[in-house]
């Protein structure tokens, strides 16, 4: 049975992959050769060469100047202005380690894949690329590079990590504006939780560190309608902090808290020129793969 | 009537109370789940339990009753259905009662409540037809089932017990074979139930007959018997009597002994503990045979209260030998030292021996029929083929020979082998007389012979010391008894079995010129257990007890002695009717005689026992049929309960 390029970017396929650059290669390459028409070409402005045209390449790269003189269809290659460094910022505190029923995998995984597809992305388009890994402080740090290996060292830093403690958004912050040197793209991946408030604000900052900033959140299906129809004794993951509760009787409000939580979200990532997607463990990678590639265009 | 094979498993019904505690526990606890946050996460009302009360309820029996069904299923129930509903419909009814008539019945009053028991029943009993069978050691009487009592009743009216053990097997298979298949049948078993008569090997019974058992009462008066009366010779012409006395009473006891013979009595006190024998002995003249009776005071059971037996002076055995060249040394020689070895007055050994010298006219008169023991030193070779067959003649009716080789061994050997006396194959000699300093030495003695006990340990070393400077070889056979070999396995002495009788051959000669043994200690034993090896001492005493005589010729229904052709004849209780042990009659013997296994709690009441019972059924498929049916409701129920609440998910892994 034939594999449909959608299967690749599914988590419950991609997750039983357990080295992430391969994981990486089948996300990425699946994603790019399903694209019927991909205006993805290279984001540099100076002109390379000439090379002779393929059927079924973008004609808005055909150099009709030089089919007039010759009678020749010709594309142009441009060659990439500059590297942009991408820091990939990762949030793995111990609230990333929830997996519910329906999900593939936890939360820190998914957001590990996202991470190591995207990185695979940026690397194959020749971008630096950067690791900042966090819980109640920075557990992973990863110069930006594009050189051999930059990627692999990248991809091992994110095998390393494990799902404990509490976030420090703060503390993070203060740290990678420290080691922030140029401008770039900052893609955050965290479940963002009772951090509504702050988190708009702090991303909003680096903004002013000429970065553009990407926010994906990540979560469980489970924390969007608290599907147990049983008694449970509810343990926070990073508080510890106990409520017993019979999801049943608590559904309807907390629902209704939750849409607020991401309304809130929201609005503040607008208000801060921030964009921001919300991702569940159940939505296939191709829909941060090309929040991601939309973003980066818009920055070429 | 329900009956468990494996009762024990009925203790796992305890495990009943694990299912209720899950369950309890169930509904007490929460399940535990690490969430990520609990911010928007209100405390709530847990659900109220009567809302799933009647389900869980539900659930909880089931479990239960598929946990009991296994745990039942595994004590393996049976639905026994009682006999007395199956043979409705039965309409001839027949009884027949099983006396037991052995000696032991004559103790105090239980032969007097055999016989009331007996009279009871019958006069009570709905049975059409009634029959009886009589047994001690073998069935004494039958009277097949009959509408008329009137033969039984007068029949036990002057029975006596016998003076016989019982054996009641024999008696119950003529018992269950004079039933009529079709008729509702229903043994009665009247007895002492002794435990040395009903712990034998006994047949079944079918599992549709009704048995009932009448114990006679317990007698707890004391009881001493004599338990055996044993004579050795004391010197010339006196003999010790050794009385063995057992009380089979709980307490100690002090009974006079008394020993009455012709010329008068002799009387000794012994002192016995409880359930222990005691010896007393007395010394006699034996000059003339005469008999003797041992005897104690009356008390609870009187017939193992007197013992008789023959005293008499030791045997002769009458030892010929066949000489019929007294030219020959070697035949010299060993006669000389046969007859010397024999004729050594023993005190300690019940026979005396004549050895008479006889020449050639042996074989043609009627010599060789009053001859105990015949032995041929160095005369085989002389035989002739005729006198081959008088020797094997005289051989099959259970006599003895000893054969002594001579210069002309190979001929004697030969002729053996041709008469058929001797399978072992002839082969030859070894060493000869002029080699005497490499003798050959004896190496190992049969371990089932007599011989073997006699030279036992140290006994044995002298015979292992015998120099034998030459010896005829053979090829030993299975199918004669090597008694004693050489060193290198050789045989030295066969025993070849002719008939009923035994020919002794040796492979060596009884002379100086090939052995030292005559001369040395281990001869004279030799000699002496070799002719006593194959004559019966005791054939001139014959001792039985009573049940034994009824095989003989001449059976005899009282102890007692007397003198018949010759032999002196003691005949007594056996001493087994004195055990006042009894057989379990409540569970063993009736699970024994129905052959079905005994259920423990399936305990009897008094005369109703297992064996009256009917049809059995295994009820253990059944209970696996319920288990399995509560399995799938239980699944079936547990999946309601799920799919009732769509929302819900499958439980994750409790933290």
């Amino acid at each position: 049975m034939a594999v449909a390029y959608k299967d690749f970017l599914d988590p419950a396929h991609l997750t039983r992959i357990e080295n992430y650059a391969l994981m990486a290669k089948t996300a990425v390459e699946g994603f790019l050769s399903g694209m019927h028409r991909s205006v993805f070409h290279g984001f540099g402005t100076e002109f390379l060469q000439y090379r002779n045209y393929v059927p079924g390449e973008d004609l808005k790269y055909l150099d009709w100047k030089v089919y007039a003189k010759r009678d020749e269809l010709v594309t142009k290659v441009y060659q990439e202005e500059t590297s942009m460094n991408c820091y990939f910022v990762v949030d793995a505190s111990a609230s990333h380690h929830y997996q519910g029923e329906r999900a593939a995998c936890t939360k820190l995984r998914y957001a590990c894949m996202i991470a190591a597809s995207l990185a695979y992305l940026a690397t194959r388009q020749g971008d630096n690329i950067s690791l900042f890994a966090y819980q109640d402080s920075i557990v992973e740090a990863l110069e930006p590079g594009h050189r051999t290996g930059q990627l692999h060292r990248f991809l091992q830093a994110l095998t390393r990590l494990k799902p404990e403690g509490q976030a420090n958004h703060e503390r993070l912050l203060k740290s990678m504006t420290h080691h922030m040197r140029s401008r770039g793209l900052v893609v955050y991946l965290s479940d963002m939780l009772e951090a509504e408030e702050t988190l708009p604000r702090m991303l909003q900052s680096l903004r002013f560190q000429h970065c553009d900033v990407l926010a994906l959140q990540i979560l469980d299906p489970d924390e969007r309608d608290l599907p147990h129809g049983y008694p449970v004794r509810y343990i926070d993951s990073e508080t510890e902090k106990v409520v017993i509760a019979s999801a049943d009787a608590i559904r309807g409000d907390y629902e209704k808290s939750m849409a607020q939580f991401m309304d809130d979200l929201k609005n503040g990532y607008r208000r801060a020129q921030v964009d921001y997607k919300p991702l569940l463990t159940t939505d296939h990678l191709g829909h941060a793969l090309s929040q991601y590639l939309h973003h980066r265009e818009s920055l070429a | 009537m329900l009956n468990f094979g494996n009762s024990l498993f009925l203790f796992a019904l305890a495990g009943l109370a694990v299912p209720i505690l899950l369950h309890l526990i169930n509904r007490e606890l929460a399940v535990n789940l690490k969430f990520p946050s609990i911010r928007f996460i209100d405390r709530s009302q847990l659900p109220r339990r009567e809302k799933r009360k009647l389900r869980d309820l539900l659930l909880l029996a089931l479990r239960l009753l598929l946990f009991a069904a296994i745990v039942f299923a595994f004590a393996k129930p049976v639905w026994v259905t009682p006999l007395t509903t199956v043979a409705e419909g039965t309409t001839l009814q027949q009884t027949i009662y099983l006396v037991d008539a052995s000696s032991s019945m004559a103790r105090g009053n239980q032969w007097q409540a055999a016989k009331s028991a007996l009279r009871n029943d019958l006069a009570n009993t709905d049975a059409i037809e009634v029959g009886l069978v009589v047994y001690a050691d073998r069935v004494l009487t039958q009277i097949p089932p009959a509408a008329d009592h009137v033969p039984i009743e007068n029949f036990i009216q002057d029975l006596q017990p016998s003076f016989s053990a019982g054996n009641p097997g024999t008696a119950i298979e003529t018992a269950v074979g004079l039933f009529n298949p079709e008729a509702k049948s229903r043994l009665v078993l009247i007895s002492d139930f002794q435990e040395t008569d009903w712990q034998r090997d006994l047949p079944g019974v079918p599992e549709d007959m009704e048995l009932i058992f009448l114990g006679t009462e317990e007698n707890d008066s004391p009881n001493v018997g004599i338990a055996n009366v044993n004579t050795v010779p004391v010197g010339k012409n006196q003999a010790r009597v050794l009385v063995t006395v057992r009380n089979h009473s709980a307490e100690a006891q002090t009974v006079p002994v008394t020993l009455t013979g012709e010329s008068g009595s002799e009387e000794k006190l012994l002192n016995l503990s409880a359930g222990q024998l005691g010896n007393v002995s007395f010394t006699v003249d034996v000059e003339e045979p005469r008999a003797m009776t041992a005897s104690l005071p009356a008390d609870n059971f009187n017939r193992d209260n007197s013992w008789h037996f023959w005293i008499a002076p030791p045997p002769v055995v009458r030892v010929y030998a066949f000489l019929p060249n007294l030219d020959e040394p070697q035949a010299v020689n060993a006669f000389y030292f046969f007859q010397t070895a024999l004729e050594v007055e023993s005190d300690t050994d019940w026979v005396r021996f004549e050895v008479t010298a006889l020449d050639r006219g042996f074989f043609e008169g009627s010599l060789l029929e009053e001859a105990d023991v015949l032995v041929i030193p160095a005369a085989g070779a002389f035989l002739r083929d005729d006198q081959w067959d008088d020797l094997k003649a005289y051989l099959d009716q259970g006599r003895t020979a000893i054969m002594l080789p001579g210069e002309a061994f190979p001929r004697q050997f030969r002729s053996l082998e041709r008469s058929g006396m001797m399978a072992s194959r002839f082969l030859g000699l070894a060493g000869n007389t002029n080699e005497r300093q490499t003798p050959y030495h004896l190496g190992s003695i049969n371990p089932s012979s007599r011989l073997s006990q006699t030279f036992a340990d140290a006994a044995s070393k002298d015979l292992f010391l015998v120099n034998v400077y030459r010896y005829v070889r053979l090829q030993a056979s299975d199918l004669d008894t090597t008694l004693i070999a050489f060193e290198n396995g050789e045989p030295a002495l066969l025993g070849l079995a002719v008939g009923q009788g035994t020919l002794y051959a040796s492979t060596f000669a009884f002379d100086t010129s090939w052995t030292d043994l005559p001369l040395r200690n281990s001869f004279l034993p030799l000699v002496r257990e070799l002719v006593q090896e194959g004559f019966n001492t005791d054939r001139l005493r014959r001792q039985f007890f009573v049940e034994e005589t009824q095989t003989l010729a001449e059976p005899v229904a009282e102890p007692g002695t007397f003198e018949l052709d010759g032999q002196y004849w003691e005949v007594n209780m056996n001493p087994s009717e004195s055990v006042a042990g009894k057989v379990d009659t409540d569970q063993w013997l009736p699970a024994l005689l129905s052959q079905k296994p005994l259920y423990a709690n399936a305990v009897p009441g008094a005369g109703t026992l297992p064996g009256d019972t009917g049809p059995k059924t295994e009820l253990w498929p059944w209970l696996l049929m319920i288990a399995l049916i509560c399995i799938l409701i239980e699944s079936l129920l547990t999946g309601i309960k799920d799919t009732a609440q769509p929302s819900s998910l499958g439980r994750p892994n409790p933290v």
